[in-house]
């Protein structure tokens, strides 16, 4: 949707008229500039409202506490991913077509309800087939849902349709009674829009709410998200603790309650005070995109849309006074961006957009700190006979599911270690990178092509499929497709039970995660020969989350990325945005 | 010796890393990641083939969802119905040293499935042109026997329901708290267990699993009970009207391991004979000299309880090592087995157990048989085999095999051979498959063979 230039337009003759006016510029030309700009307004306003689906930049104007949160939030990612973008289309490359709507059932519910495929690029969609989990995904649920694996339509309508909520509609009653707030439910009257009714759904702040997604099938029947399964068995769940509580809560990854706070700001008008949900939803992953695309912000789709924004170089300092008061004079930009004041608009996007985005890497952090711990060092010797050996014990410290939990196939969590002696040179490194970013474990490229050597004492949590041999056993691999055993990849419905053994015949997951308030232990011996008698080593140890590998992205590149990522930047991209959940020195003297 | 040679290895691999990974910034190497900006080819992604028949919400289509309804049990559905096979035509010449065919074979799995949600279905399946492995074919020769053998029929092959009980009845569980993940099945279903070594049979079977247990300091486990009242077929392949299947199954992943135990109990008649048997087998990756191996352990046991023609007392050994040469998704397969005594799977309906030992050892579904016996008599053996993944995505396979057996029981005979096979994807639907092998028997003349195989899925 582009609307830019008359964005752009619009913008300059709103600072315009500004001016005008403290220039006292006579009223009569006012007049007619402030009807020109209120109809502009009105015209842009209607761009963003759906018939179908109410976009979350509908709901925004009423519910900016939620909007804010949710705009950064992991389910706002969800279809603009290019992981997920990509991933969908070799799905659908490899099985020829045959797994159709698999993943955007889950990925993006609206976008899957308009027959719309990954193939289309998310820069030339509209808004309401980029929001992924969108406000009405969960609040136009109109039954109980459990594991359905996505198949499930929010009821649709425009935004005077009914919503579903924590409470009743009592709330929006009292609030439709304040006359100054001009509320209408209905389209056939003026007014701020809002929906008509507000119905009580008590199972949305309860775990099975989550099910359809976070509980769900392949059609081949693979277990691919076991979270719910596995919150059901766990303490936590015994103990009444949901989901939301730690995902929703004021803390996130710990059940230590709510914000309180009005579900609807209304202009000044606030309605009162009750429970309210942090709609972040902390979680493992974080975007790679340029920040005038995501988070989602309406005020960027006014300036530019995605094509342009990715041509926006905010690391250069666009839109800085920094930069833009010493710019010189053979820069060039692209001709869209060869306005300085656009730039000084798109920087304000650019600034709000990046404080969000900490706020996210903040809420993130600090959930993968609640679940990843580690407990203990213990070193068990330490002498120029035996070498150095030592163990670290990781725990997950959470007892609602296991960790890495979802699609842990994805999930790289991993010691890096490395021992250095008094000079700072390195003898010994375990959990390192090859330069692709990559651990050095069988499927990065360089240990492959033998550049390096394989790291045989990783510790790193990621699960991987295991798929049936043609002849022999089964091996583990980074997609679940069975390519041995088949060479027409075709998805239909398994014709055995899968019950019986929880998985389809030719594909299984070999699981590595912790279970809840479970432990593992990663041991380490350094060479007797790498070591000097007497001299002080330092161990440097740290626990990494990484949301994903960058061989995945090798896996699934045939098809091309959204953007116009390279393999290389999208990996660099995702290597980044790993967190070091835990770090630790030690010191030890060989004896 | 040994351990000297692994310190030096391991030595001499730090100092690479140190010196490689500190220092390295080739632009050259072949390893490093593209540079190459690639937007989405929007132009080789596939559209959606339709199913033969899909109803109501159709399989995996996309588009609007109008079918939920709400039973009086609690639960929504989302129902769709589809129907999809296989048909499968193979000719083949087989000599196997005592008397030459040919054939013309033919198979049509049909099914229909219909979902409640996404974990409630049921399936119901025939095969109108193959009885129980007895095909409709034309048979060339032997000549006397030259013209249609004909097997239609109208025998349900498959016909089940399975579900997870709090999904059934959510009254169970209605906020979803409860520890009652458990899956049912009941009805007539293809069962594989133990990859076939333990149970590879159709049964009139119930079962209730119990998933993600995350017991004994494992990641995931699972567990069985699973009962077969009716169609259990015994070590002959032949079904025993009376026998009754009893297993208890397992499944834990245990740090890098998979790990799966297993026990069954047939009860039959006098004749028949109860037998009970066990198996573990254990999958997990290794790492030697830096190579990174996949490998599959596998001890199954028989007790003959009533030692009958179908009950037998039998040890089986089985390992599996693979390995994906640098740079390739190609396998190179090490199977190796040695059974004492005679072992007898606890049900199985078609061949032996050692059909996945390699293609030397397999049918192949249409025609009879295998190059080399598949039964688990008194016996070692194995292939080395390598399979060749081709592009244009692993859609063509290349496999060259060498296996063979040395055979003690009774009226068995050892046999040594090559095998190879060309399989390939043709558009959306279809694949075809060649196999060629050579046997050299002992005390008989040489047998040689090719299968092929054209399949059509829909």
């Amino acid at each position: 949707m582009k609307i830019n230039h008359s964005a752009h337009v619009f913008l300059r003759r709103g600072y315009c008229t500004l001016v005008l006016f403290l220039l006292g510029v006579p009223s009569g030309l006012h007049a007619e500039e402030q009807e020109t700009t209120k109809k502009k307004r009105l015209a842009h306003e209607e761009v963003f409202k759906d018939k179908q689906y109410p976009t979350a930049f509908e709901c925004k104007p009423c519910h900016p506490v939620q909007f804010r949160q949710w705009s950064v939030s992991q389910h706002a990612y969800s279809n603009l991913s290019p992981a997920f973008i990509s991933n969908d289309n070799n799905t659908q490359l490899i099985t020829n077509g045959t797994a159709g709507d698999t993943c955007t059932r889950c990925h993006n519910p609206v976008g899957a309800r308009m027959g719309l495929s990954s193939a289309v690029s998310n820069m030339k969609r509209e808004q309401k087939n980029r929001e992924g989990v969108t406000c009405i995904v969960c609040h136009r649920r109109n039954k109980r849902f459990s594991k359905i694996s996505g198949r499930f339509l929010p009821e649709e309508g425009e935004i005077f349709g009914r919503i579903f909520g924590p409470s009743d509609n009592t709330v929006q009653k009292e609030t439709e009674a304040v006359e100054s707030l001009k509320l209408t439910t209905s389209p056939d009257k003026e007014g701020r829009a809002i929906h008509a009714k507000v119905e009580q759904d008590p199972l949305i702040r309860q775990p099975v709410f989550c099910a359809p997604c976070h509980g769900a099938r392949l059609p081949t029947q693979l277990r691919s998200e076991e979270t719910f399964d596995e919150y059901k068995t766990s303490k936590d769940a015994r103990d009444n603790v949901t989901c939301q509580d730690c995902h929703m809560g004021k803390v996130p990854g710990d059940n230590k309650g709510f914000d309180e706070g009005p579900a609807a700001i209304i202009g000044e008008h606030k309605t009162r005070s009750r429970r309210i949900s942090n709609h972040y939803f902390a979680g493992p992953d974080f975007p790679v995109l340029h920040p005038g695309i995501f988070p989602h912000n309406p005020d960027a789709v006014q300036i530019a849309n995605y094509e342009e924004w990715l041509l926006f170089d905010h690391k250069a300092g666009w839109g800085t006074p920094e930069f833009e008061n010493n710019v010189p004079e053979d820069y060039k930009f692209p001709q869209f961006w060869d306005d300085p004041d656009l730039r000084v608009e798109a920087r304000k996007v650019i600034t709000e957009n990046q404080e969000l985005l900490k706020y996210a890497w903040g809420q993130r952090e600090a959930i993968l700190k609640e679940g990843y711990k580690v407990e203990a060092f213990e070193l068990e010797k330490a002498d120029a006979r035996s070498g150095l050996k030592f163990r670290i014990k990781v725990k997950n410290g959470i007892d609602a599911h296991n960790v890495p939990s979802g699609f842990t196939h994805e999930r790289v969590v991993f010691l890096q270690i490395t021992v250095a002696d008094s000079k700072g040179n390195a003898v010994f490194r375990s959990g390192d990178r090859d330069p692709n970013g990559d651990l050095r474990e069988h499927l990065s490229l360089y240990v492959v092509n033998r550049e390096l050597p394989l790291d045989t004492q990783i510790f790193n949590l990621q699960s991987h499929f295991i798929l049936k041999e043609i002849f022999g056993g089964e091996r583990s691999q980074v997609s679940f497709f069975p390519f041995s055993m088949a060479t027409l990849m075709f998805v239909r419905p398994p014709t055995n039970a899968t019950t019986i053994l929880a998985q389809p015949n030719e594909v299984r997951v070999m699981k590595r995660s912790i279970e809840p308030s479970g432990h593992r232990w990663a041991h380490y011996h350094v060479d007797p020969d790498l070591l000097r008698k007497g001299e002080v080593y330092t161990l440097e140890m740290k626990l990494i989350a990484q949301q994903m590998a960058g061989f995945f992205f090798r896996g699934i590149s045939a098809v091309g990325f959204d953007y116009q990522f390279s393999l290389r930047e999208l990996v660099d991209r995702t290597v980044k945005n790993s967190v070091v959940v835990w770090e630790r020195k030690e010191t030890v003297t060989i004896q | 010796m040994r351990s000297r040679l692994m310190r030096i290895s391991s030595v001499g691999a730090a100092a690479v890393v140190i010196c490689l990974s500190s220092s390295f910034a080739s632009a050259e190497s072949k390893s490093r990641y593209s540079d190459q900006a690639v937007g989405i080819r929007e132009e080789i992604i596939p559209k959606r083939p339709d199913p033969l028949l899909e109803l109501f919400q159709g399989f995996q289509r996309d588009g609007p969802l109008r079918y939920d309804f709400e039973l009086p049990t609690g639960m929504t559905i989302s129902p769709y119905l589809v129907l999809y096979g296989l048909y499968r035509s193979g000719l083949h010449t087989i000599d196997n040293g005592t008397a030459p065919s040919a054939q013309w074979v033919q198979s049509m799995d049909l099914f229909a499935n219909f979902s409640f949600s996404g974990t409630e279905r049921v399936v119901f399946g025939v095969n109108p042109l193959d009885d129980q492995g007895m095909t409709t074919k034309y048979i060339f020769e032997p000549e006397k026997n030259r013209g249609w053998d004909d097997h239609v029929n109208d025998r349900i092959t498959t016909l089940f329901f399975e579900g997870d009980l709090t999904e059934i009845i959510p009254k169970l569980d209605w906020e979803g708290r409860r520890p009652l993940d458990f899956g049912i099945v009941v009805g007539r279903q293809p069962v594989m267990v133990q990859d076939g070594f333990l149970i590879a049979d159709i049964l009139d079977a119930v079962a209730l699993s119990r998933n993600t247990i995350p017991w004994f300091g494992s990641a995931y486990g699972r567990i069985t009970a699973l009962y077969a009242l009716d169609e259990v077929h015994r070590t002959n392949n032949k079904e025993d009207p009376q026998a009754q299947l009893f297993a208890l199954l397992s499944e834990w992943d245990m740090g890098h391991s998979k790990v799966n135990v297993d026990s069954t109990y047939v009860k039959s008649s006098d004749r028949g004979g109860d037998q009970a048997n066990a198996a573990i087998s254990v999958l997990r990756p290794i790492e030697v000299f830096d190579t990174y191996f996949e490998t599959t352990f596998r001890v199954a046991k028989s007790v003959a309880i009533d030692e009958t023609a179908q009950s037998t007392d039998g040890t089986l050994l089985y390992s599996s090592v693979s390995w994906a040469p640098p740079g390739t998704d190609n396998i190179a397969y090490v199977d190796l087995f040695w059974a004492v005594d005679q072992y007898a799977p606890a049900a199985r309906m078609m061949g032996g157990p050692l059909g996945r030992t390699g293609l030397l050892f397999s049918g192949n579904g249409l025609a009879p048989g295998s190059p080399i016996s598949n039964k688990a008599h008194d016996a070692y053996g194995g292939a080395v085999g390598y399979q060749i993944l081709l592009p244009p995505r692993n859609r063509r396979h290349l496999i060259f095999e060498v296996g063979g057996k040395r055979d003690d029981s009774k009226g068995g005979f050892n046999a040594m051979g090559v095998g190879t096979r060309y399989s390939q994807a043709v558009g959306k639907h279809a694949f075809f498959n060649i196999d060629l092998f050579a046997v050299e028997q002992e005390s008989r003349d040489n047998s040689y063979g090719l299968r092929t195989e054209l399949g059509i899925r829909f």
